[in-house]
């Protein structure tokens, strides 16, 4: 199927379990007639609160009032409706002893898990929609513009996208509604009750610095408007939300599909990806915001750089623990794996994570060089993608050396690998009595940001043949490294393809 | 079609199965057989892709179902033993999801399922919600939704449990045109009677363990050989055995109660005889030479039940 037909599916097949459970909420008279009454209830409040206001405050304020009121009533309406619909969503497929069907029909648990949030979210959006005439009252009194309305909405379906997963999340691994249900509501009211407190701090700082109109967890309607376009723009307002928005949502999914993966499926995996992409993207963001915490320009390149430091050593574990979880989910289907000529030339891991694992490798690299980048921007990326290849590379010969292990002693075996070469870099600045710390680093580390490092000095200082020597030094430990990590795999495919055994762990 | 070597299932320290080993030949209609908490359901889970074995290796349509569950799922269609349904849907918008799910194209979708729905005789229903529909109708669409993507391979867990008579009997119809269709279909179920008339193959299984397996011919011939006849004359038993008796071939000659409604002359006996249907030919003409007035001849046709019976110990399963 060609990217562009790929594109048109949706569209033209769209998710079964969508159209699915649309029909199946839309037949059913008590949705109906609680959407109903939950309309009613929220459009009485609100009524009630605009002719109280009315006669206390000016047209204004009552026009804000009730904007927060309405907004809060929907976002809260969304969280539970949608933590109690998301929460019986698979669980209610098992209890009604439906999901086996589903499970042969060949259909992935992403699909599924998405038709069923989607729906579900559809559903529970349709209470602040039916409600919308209400907010005209808005326009009646003023205080209150498009755009903020704009936010707002986007704002409560957030809130209420969010309820909808966790509650799927949690109902892929409940047998009962009732309990997926329990488990739903309890998560809603502690991340409602913690996400609220942290908004409120957050917005509260901004709330002084810029004098926002509105506090509390609501702040974000205001303050787009009311910051100006700078480095904290750009990570209050885009860099943090997105990230920590898209992190939240792929952690739910990701426990969603947990839950509905199969008998001898390794359930860890949604997770372990989550866990690598939540790590590095909250470094990332943070070498992002680097300009916002640091003051001067001395701090801030070293906030900078051991933000990426950190970035570099964590993507390296976890990109470990991505690189060993296994092709096979059985012993029979790493030994076919093995046994096949493709076999011998590719990791014994999951071809999907190898392929996302360069991913985030080549996210990083670009990540790295829109930050540090003041010289030749092709050289720093060929250092930084040279050096996490060898690295990569050392890690997947090195998983293959130590099959006959189990991933724990090939874990530990690679922490090792990392302490010692760590400790090898100052062993050897104290032989070479070097005092300088970025040429220290550069010679023999593991870790590519230092090759980075020394080559974008290097570049600066062309005629210094200490530069010259330092990148050497460093290309040739990459080299080896890499034609050592070669050798590992190429040993051990060849192994067994004669001898047919296959990875443990 | 359907191989199993070794099969055994454990769930924490109890087995359930004990190295089944099954051999089920393209085409066949192979019923499966055994007792409650036998190990037909976990059997059939693990050849459905929907469990892994503990050990041992299974095959259906020649892929391995440990190693490949979704080539399996392909070639396989499984109804399960009382599956759930969605009842808010009508039963055209039911094959519809799943003909989408199992990944129908769209242009041939509408064909697919009105094929199907024409095979299983339920277009009167296409319209109606599934929760309006009685147990056998549900049991139709159920097995059609099963046949959506055209599998070779049809598991059918218990599919006539629960039904009236008239759904049954419809049922089998079914099934029966489907084996004609060429399809290979492992069918589990308690009603031997109804097994043995559309089973081609048959397997035992008890306590974990299959006991018996083979076509219907060889389990008669190994396990209760000979032919069986019931004849129904006016006259007394003696006379009857009296004929009967003169002929080497027939082993032995046994009365039979006859019903309350039939008249007090009536007499039946089950004859025991070795050969074919030829020696029935001359039965009969010497009782008709003897004059004696048949009214009834039914020749028994395999007894599965006698055969379950005779090979089954009826022991429960045991807790560890």
């Amino acid at each position: 199927m060609s990217p562009l037909s790929r594109l048109a599916q949706p569209f033209r097949d769209p998710n079964p379990i969508l159209r699915k459970e649309l029909l199946g909420v839309l037949r059913t008279p008590l949705y109906l007639r609680a959407l109903t009454a939950s309309v009613l209830v929220l459009s009485s409040i609100v009524v009630a609160v605009a002719a109280s206001s009315s006669d206390r405050y000016d047209h204004a304020q009552t026009g804000q009032a009730v904007f927060l009121l309405f907004f809060g009533g929907a976002a809260l309406s969304m969280i539970v409706t949608g933590s109690v619909l998301g929460a019986s969503a698979v669980s209610q497929e098992r209890e009604a002893r439906t999901l086996e069907a589903l499970t042969l029909t060949g259909m992935p648990p992403w699909r599924l898990l998405l038709g069923k949030c989607l729906s579900v979210f559809a559903a529970t959006a349709l209470v602040p929609v039916a409600a919308v005439p209400i907010l005209s009252m808005v326009g009646l009194f003023g205080g209150v513009n498009l755009g903020q309305i704009v936010i707002a909405t986007g704002y409560t379906l957030t809130w209420g996208l969010f309820a909808v997963v966790f509650g799927a999340g949690v109902s892929a691994h409940s047998a009962h509604v009732r309990y997926a249900v329990f488990g739903a509501l309890l998560l809603a009211f502690v991340g409602t009750f913690f996400g609220a407190a942290l908004l409120t701090s957050l917005g509260h700082d901004l709330h002084t610095r810029y004098g926002l109109g509105l506090e509390g967890p609501f702040f974000f309607v205001d303050a787009y408007s009311a910051i100006p376009w700078g480095p904290e723009y750009r990570f209050y307002l885009i860099t943090l939300p997105g990230v920590s928005l898209g992190l939240l949502l792929w952690g739910a999914f990701a426990l969603g599909l947990a839950g509905l993966l199969e008998p001898g499926q390794d359930r860890t995996l949604p997770l372990k990806r989550w866990l690598l992409g939540a790590v590095a993207a909250g470094l990332g963001a943070l070498t992002h915001g680097h300009a916002v915490f640091a003051s001067t320009p001395r701090t801030r390149g070293v906030v900078a750089f051991l933000a990426l430091a950190a970035l570099a050593v964590v993507c390296l574990q976890l990109g470990f623990l991505w690189v060993t979880a296994p092709l096979a989910t059985n012993p029979r289907m790493a030994r076919e794996h093995a046994q096949r000529w493709l076999g011998a030339l590719t990791p014994p891991t999951q071809r999907a994570s190898f392929v996302w694992l360069l991913g985030v490798y080549a996210l990083g690299a670009a990540v790295v060089v829109s930050v540090t980048a003041r010289g030749d921007h092709l050289a720093l990326a060929s250092a930084w993608g040279l050096g996490w290849l060898a690295t990569h590379l050392g890690l997947v010969g090195a998983l293959a050396n130590r099959k006959a292990q189990p991933i724990g002693s090939a874990r530990a075996i690679m922490l090792g690998v990392i302490l010692f070469t760590s400790a090898l870099v100052w062993l050897i600045a104290a032989l070479l009595r070097i005092d300088d710390v970025d040429r220290v680093l550069s010679i023999a580390s593991l870790s590519p940001i230092w090759l980075l490092v020394a080559v974008e000095r290097g570049l600066r200082a062309p005629s210094d043949p200490a530069w010259s020597a330092v990148i050497a030094s460093a290309a040739g430990v990459y080299g080896l490294l890499g034609a050592l990590s070669l050798g590992l795999y190429a040993r051990n495919a060849r192994a067994r393809l004669v001898d047919g055994s296959s990875p443990r762990g | 079609m359907i191989r199993c070597e070794g099969l055994v299932q454990r769930f924490g320290g109890r087995t359930v199965l004990h190295g089944v080993s099954l051999d089920v030949p393209r085409g066949s209609v192979f019923g499966f057989i055994g007792p409650n908490g036998a190990g037909k359901t976990t059997t059939i889970r693990i050849l459905a892709t929907l469990s892994l074995p503990t050990e041992g290796r299974a095959e259906v349509a020649g892929v391995d179902v440990i190693a490949h569950p979704a080539e399996v799922r392909r070639k396989l269609g499984y109804m399960p033993d009382n599956a759930g349904i969605y009842e808010r849907i009508t039963a055209q918008e039911y094959l519809e999801f799943f003909a989408s799910a199992a990944g129908v194209a769209v242009a041939s979708r509408a064909k697919v399922i009105a094929n199907v729905v024409e095979l299983t005789e339920i277009g009167h229903l296409a319209g109606r919600e599934v929760m309006a529909l009685s147990k056998g109708q549900r049991q139709r669409l159920l097995l059609a939704r099963t046949l959506l993507h055209d599998p070779e391979v049809l598991i059918l867990d218990e599919p006539a449990s629960d039904l009236d008579p008239r759904a049954r009997i419809e049922l089998r119809l079914l099934f029966a045109e489907l084996g004609r269709m060429g399809k290979t279909i492992f069918l589990s179920s308690h009603i031997l009677t109804e097994l043995a008339d559309i089973c081609s193959h048959v397997g035992i299984i008890e306590q974990g363990r299959i006991v018996t397996a083979g076509t219907m011919a060889d389990l008669q011939a190994r396990l209760r050989p000979g032919l069986r006849v019931k004849l129904s004359a006016l006259g007394p038993f003696e006379a009857l055995d009296r004929v009967l008796k003169t002929f080497s071939f027939v082993k032995a000659v046994t009365p039979v109660a006859t019903e309350a409604h039939e008249p007090r002359e009536v007499t039946r006996v089950a004859v025991h005889y070795e050969g074919d249907h030829h020696r029935l030919a001359e039965l009969v003409a010497a009782l008709c030479r003897a004059e004696i007035a048949l009214i009834a001849v039914e020749p028994e046709r395999t007894n599965l039940e006698q055969i379950f019976m005779d090979v089954t110990t009826g022991a429960q399963p045991t807790e560890p």
